[in-house]
């Protein structure tokens, strides 16, 4: 589970204190999440069995469609209008 | 893989966003149609630019997913961290007087924090976890700030790799 938060928060308060979160991103979207150390890995969100990394619960049950394959269609998407822009 | 940075204090005109009660996009990374490529978001770090209110107040700093630049901002210098590197790609976009499009639906990150606080949040250049801009054009992301007080500036700064 360690391994799957390989981000860092820092939050330095009003009197100079330093909190410090790890953090994880989706799998599935790029939501950004804060995790309190040795926490419940329930409360992550969940594990996708099939791309076997971890979601935030907003992507959880909502079957495995990797980020990758989101940004491809979008770009595809675009690069098929502009084409069709620059054809008419 | 080429790494680079800058801060919405990249521009000296026109003057820095104040901060208001409505969300205002501090700075915003986006694809530009003539470099097409991916940008990774690798950090972005956030504070205060003066001094605080009197009442003590919150910020309320978002990342946001934005499809559009805004109007009225400028194009703020983009260096790159090995200076042997080519300019940078993307583009920078920063003191907008007219916010850019993007959905409360497109939050990726959220901090309420102090007005005296300051945030940084990273990850490691290259490896996962990075927020991955799509290489489609003004497609991008914003950071944002509100508060309901602190009507001052807000300093914010952002490092990605292409």
């Amino acid at each position: 589970m360690h391994k799957a938060l390989t981000g860092l928060g820092t939050l330095i308060g009003p009197w100079g204190e330093i909190t410090e979160w790890p953090t994880f991103t989706c799998g599935h979207c790029p939501n950004v999440r804060r995790v309190q150390p040795f926490g419940d890995p329930a409360d992550l969100g969940g594990l996708c069995k099939i791309c076997m990394r971890v979601i935030c619960e907003q992507c959880v049950g909502l079957g495995c469609d990797p980020f990758e394959k989101k940004l491809e269609r979008e770009e595809a998407s675009y690069h098929a209008r502009r084409w069709i822009e620059e054809v008419t | 893989m080429a790494l680079y940075g800058t801060s919405n204090i990249a521009a000296t005109t026109p003057a820095l966003t104040a901060v208001a009660a409505t969300s205002k996009t501090m700075l915003q990374l986006a694809a530009a149609t003539a470099t097409l490529r991916r940008a990774f978001l690798y950090e972005w770090t956030v504070g205060p630019g003066s001094v605080p209110n009197a009442t003590d107040c919150e910020l309320v700093w978002s990342v946001i997913k934005q499809t559009t630049a805004g109007t009225g901002g400028v194009t703020l210098t983009m260096n790159a961290i090995d200076q042997a590197d080519a300019t940078a790609g993307s583009v920078a976009l920063g003191n907008f007087t007219a916010e850019p499009t993007g959905a409360e639906t497109g939050i990726i990150d959220s901090l309420g924090a102090n007005q005296r606080a300051s945030y940084r949040w990273v990850v490691a250049p290259g490896g996962p976890g990075e927020i991955v801009i799509p290489a489609t054009n003004l497609a991008g992301i914003g950071i944002r700030t509100k508060s309901s007080t602190y009507v001052g500036n807000a300093i914010v700064g952002c490092k990605w790799r292409e």
